[in-house]
This record gives structure tokens, C-alpha cells and sequence, in this order.
């Protein structure tokens, strides 16, 4: 049975249905996390189901304009209430939004929880995307257990309505140890990257972790298109010294204790040699 | 597919011959119906340009640079040297600019993606246009790109002079660079060349004393002496010495070059 995608790549990504989870998605700047967000929302609008936007750097009317960009029209979802964006971005202009729910002291966490709540009430089945952690710490004082507690308690409610829930942060922006921390409070992790060993960037995406459902953990690379997100659909290894795309069969060596994939022995044959000459800072 | 073999030529010190031998080498071995690219790795100082006067469009700094491919950076040469094989030159780029740019670019970021252009490169060659030998001209010494070259290379032949200042530097050399190439399958070779003592007065006593001096030679390097090219005047000081071994065959230069070519085959 071939599953929908819940966000973008899940039906290659996991196997089977995806349970309802809270997601963490970890990846830097401009890696494509908030079109990955939107695109997860609009998979649920198109499925009938409440979706439900918390946005700390973008409006309302922004965030509409460039889902339709991506060919998300959200209008009609928006007229039957089922596209619901919580607007913690516009206390920045003065206020104006054209959102019914709207933040106006994002660093007040109760403050925030009872928007969402609001927002959340009456429904069977919601998707929410927190778009993003980074921004939300980035204007509230706060200590990790009462942190802990705020994101606990709506991912809890989410998944008690049978919802999914996706939260963004870039790590870049945090200690390693509250990333780590972040981690304990999610059932799974996704991870973007940006891989700049070839000619051109690649964006890659992987599931690192997911409680209750079976997964690949490898790379796979993903590109922003007109439409959105499209996961490929091969996993393209790239050779770990030319890196050109490995073909044929890949030649896999194990050097200082990591396995990597050559595009031959050659190859292979040539890294070693170049590790050996200038030490660990070869990579 | 069997792929052919990347062969760098090296030294210690400049003004070796590497560059008019490797010219001639490739020279030769297309003649003779192989299928060679001599590639100009000698980034810092650039000679193949004037040696066969091109003045080429781009040049393997572009290539490093990710601003041309190898097809872009290739000219065919077959024609200059007659004979069934094919000769592809690569040059690099004299001008001012490009060398400071090369000596100043030390950031690894950089010097990494480099080598992985110069590494796909070499594998689109062999790939592409079925190579027999690429053959990979360095700068002397110990510097960033003539350790980049060995590296990309199967065989490496050290040319050097017989004086001790080259043996003592290239026995460094060996122990430093060369013997870490050798654990992970490069051969390395010692290329003696302006040999002296080709002269008609002390040819003969020379012919005797050389054959124990190259022993010494190879036990004290640790290294197999694969071919001793004596001085050529001719040669060595003509003002455009160009090709000798494929336009003047009878000449002792082209005889000796020949047994190298050889040699190197067997190796």
C-alpha cells in the first residue's frame, strides 16, 4: 500500500503510515525548512484536515503570498477557517494582521499557549508547524524546564487530536546542548543539510529518528522546485574524493574509522594518500 | 574498464629537464599510436605554453577554478607529432595574476575543491577519451600543488641531477613524501638526467664509473634508477629545443629517450 506524504519525502522516507508525531526539524538558514513547513500544511489542507501555521518571521499575508508562489493556494482553506495562521510576527510592525489569531508578546509563553489552544479548539484532527523555535527564543527570556514544559504541552494536545506536528530550529543559532535538549522532547527528528563538496549545493534531507515507525536514515537529496519540495527519488552518492555521482556499484573503504563510497579504487587510492600527507585536516 | 596510467614527473630542485623530457616522452609515445595527455601542473612557474607556443583559451587554472572543463581546456596536438596516436596538451596559465593567485590560495575549502575537479578531470580522461597514459608535469619541491599532483598519480619519476645538493634534497624528499605515496600502491622512480660525461673525450671512462655510482646512488635513495640521460649540449642549450626525440630519431637524445619510454612501460 503506497502511503500519502505527510511531509515532503515521508512516503519514501518511512515505511508504512506515519504515526501521529511531533517533529523536530533541525537544518540551517535557507536550506528550505519554512517551504518544507508550508508544503507539510498544505498536504493537510488538501486532506481535509485543520492546519495550523505559528509563524515568528513572517505575516500572514507574506506567508500566503508565497505559498501560492509554490502553487499552495490557500485561500479557499482560509475562507472555511481550516488554514490557521498564529501571528507572532506582526507585534514587530505595530500589530496589523490579518490573522484572528494573533501573538502580540511572543516572549509571554502562557500568552502563547492560549492562542494556540484557541486556535486548536473544537477540532478532530489538526497538523501544526512551529516555524520556528530559533525565532521564538530569539525574543523571550526563558529557562529550559518551563521551555520544556510550553512545547510538552502542545505537542502533547497535537497528537491528542491524532495531529502531526513539525517544529523548526537552526541550530546554528543555539548551543549544541539545548539542540541535544530539543531532541528529548520530540518522537522523531528530521535534519536538513546543504552539501557543498560537488559543483553545485545540494540540500539534503534525512530522518534521523522516529518513534513507532520504521525509517531510512540516509541522505537523500531534495530540491526547492516552482512546486515546492521533491524529494528525489535514488539516493545519489557522490564519490567522497572527485566527488562526482557514483554510477555504478560503489567502492566503499573504511578510513580513520569512517566507511566512505569512491567513485573507483583510484579514487579510494588517492584520498588515502592525501589524508596521509596532511593529517585530519583533509576532509 | 582498464583504465591507463597517471604518471607525474617531479624533482627537487628546478631546471632538471622534467619539462623537455615529458614533452618529448609524450611526444613519443603518441608517435607510436598511444593515446597521451601531458597535463601543465607546474602552477608556479608554467613552461609548456612556450614550449609548443600556445597561447590557449583556458587553462587548468580555469579548470581548478570551476570556470572550464577538461574539454574546454584540451588542445590536440596529434597533428604536430604525426603518427596513429593522439596527444592532448593542457596548459597553465602564465600570467601574473593567475600564479599569485594560485601561491595565495591556501584556504582548504578551496585547495579541496580543487583537487576534486582536478580528480573528476582525470577520470573524465580516462573515461572520455580512453587515455593510454596521462602524464602530469610538477612543481619542484615541496609545495601544495606538486603533493596534490603525486597524489593523483600511479607512477611518480623523480628527475634529478647528479649533484649533491638535488641528491640530498630529493633523499628528503623521498623519506618526507614519497615513501607516505608508497604505502597506498604509488611506484616511485629516480630519472637521472644532464648526466655528464657524455662527451666524446671521457664518454668511455664515464660509461665504466657510472654503472657503480648509479648503485650507490640507488642504495643510498632507496629508490630503482630507471633511466640516465646524459647532457646533451645540443639539446639542453638550444634556444627552442622542440620535440628532438620525434623530429631528430638518430640523435643519442632520442636513443635514450626511447629506452625511458620503454623502461617506464615496463615499470
Amino acid at each position: 500500500m503506497k502511503y500519502p506524504d505527510v511531509f515532503p519525502g515521508s512516503a519514501r522516507l518511512i515505511e508504512g503510515a506515519l504515526p501521529p508525531s511531533s517533529l523536530l526539524l533541525i537544518g540551517p538558514s535557507g536550506v528550505g525548512k519554512t517551504i518544507f513547513c508550508k508544503q507539510f500544511l498544505y498536504n493537510g489542507l488538501a486532506d481535509g484536515e485543520t492546519c495550523l501555521y505559528v509563524a515568528t518571521s513572517e505575516s500572514p499575508t507574506a506567508i500566503e503570498k508565497s505559498m501560492k508562489s509554490f502553487g499552495f493556494d490557500t485561500t479557499s482553506f482560509k475562507e472555511n477557517d481550516s488554514f490557521r495562521i498564529i501571528d507572532c510576527y506582526s507585534w514587530k510592525v505595530g500589530g496589523a494582521s490579518s490573522s484572528k489569531y494573533v501573538v502580540t508578546n511572543p516572549g509571554d509563553l502562557a500568552a502563547l499557549s492560549m492562542v494556540i489552544e484557541k486556535a486548536m479548539r473544537g477540532l478532530n484532527k489538526i497538523r501544526l508547524a512551529f516555524d520556528s523555535i530559533t525565532g521564538l527564543t530569539s525574543v523571550c527570556d526563558y529557562n529550559s524546564t518551563y521551555f520544556s514544559k510550553f512545547l510538552q504541552v502542545i505537542t502533547a494536545k497535537i497528537k491528542d487530536l491524532n495531529g502531526n506536528s513539525i517544529f523548526v530550529v537552526a541550530p546554528e543559532a543555539h548551543d549544541p546542548q539545548f539542540i541535544s535538549y530539543l531532541r528529548q522532547v520530540f518522537d522523531g527528528t528530521l535534519e536538513m543539510k546543504e552539501d557543498e563538496s560537488g559543483e553545485e549545493i545540494r540540500r539534503l534531507l534525512r530522518v534521523f529518528s522516529l518513534k513507532g515507525a520504521s525509517h531510512k536514515t540516509h541522505w537523500t537529496p531534495f530540491e526547492i522546485t516552482d512546486h515546492g519540495i521533491v524529494v528525489k527519488n535514488e539516493v545519489e552518492l557522490r564519490c567522497m574524493m572527485c566527488s562526482r555521482i557514483i554510477d555504478g556499484e560503489p567502492h566503499f573503504e573504511t578510513v580513520g574509522g569512517n566507511t566512505y563510497s569512491f567513485d573507483s579504487a583510484e579514487c579510494a587510492g588517492t584520498y588515502r594518500k592525501l589524508k596521509a600527507l596532511y593529517g585530519e585536516s583533509f576532509e | 574498464m582498464t583504465l591507463g596510467k597517471t604518471l607525474a614527473f617531479h624533482s627537487y630542485k628546478g631546471g632538471t629537464g622534467k619539462t623537455t623530457l615529458l614533452a618529448n616522452l609524450a611526444a613519443l609515445y603518441a608517435m607510436n599510436g598511444k593515446k597521451v595527455c601531458l597535463l601543465d601542473f607546474d602552477l608556479y612557474a608554467p613552461s609548456l605554453c612556450t614550449y609548443f607556443r600556445k597561447t590557449p583559451s583556458h587553462s587548468l587554472n580555469d579548470l581548478l577554478k570551476g570556470e572550464a572543463d577538461i574539454a574546454d581546456v584540451l588542445m590536440d596536438l596529434s597533428a604536430e607529432v604525426g603518427g596513429s596516436g593522439k596527444l592532448f596538451l593542457g596548459f597553465s596559465s602564465p600570467r601574473k595574476e593567475d600564479i599569485n593567485e594560485i601561491e595565495i590560495k591556501h584556504e582548504l575549502k578551496w585547495q579541496l575543491a580543487a583537487m576534486r575537479r582536478l580528480l573528476s578531470a582525470k577520470n573524465e580522461l580516462f573515461e572520455e577519451y580512453g587515455l593510454d597514459y596521462l602524464l602530469l608535469d610538477t612543481s619542484p619541491g615541496i609545495r601544495y600543488w606538486s603533493i596534490n599532483t603525486l597524489a593523483a598519480a600511479d607512477g611518480l619519476f623523480l628527475i634529478m641531477k647528479i649533484s649533491d645538493m638535488d641528491i640530498e634534497g630529493t633523499k628528503n624528499m623521498i623519506k618526507d613524501i614519497y615513501d607516505a605515496l608508497a604505502k597506498f600502491g604509488s611506484k616511485y622512480f629516480l630519472v637521472l638526467n644532464k648526466v655528464p660525461g657524455a662527451s666524446p673525450i671521457n664518454e668511455k671512462q664515464w660509461g665504466t664509473s657510472e654503472k657503480n655510482w648509479i648503485v650507490d646512488l640507488e642504495r643510498d635513495l632507496g629508490a630503482k634508477v630507471i633511466a640516465s640521460i646524459p647532457c646533451y649540449c645540443d639539446v639542453q642549450f638550444n634556444r627552442h629545443e622542440f620535440l628532438s626525440a620525434v623530429k631528430q630519431p638518430e640523435h643519442p637524445f632520442s636513443k635514450k629517450l626511447i629506452e625511458l619510454a620503454e623502461a617506464i612501460e615496463k615499470a
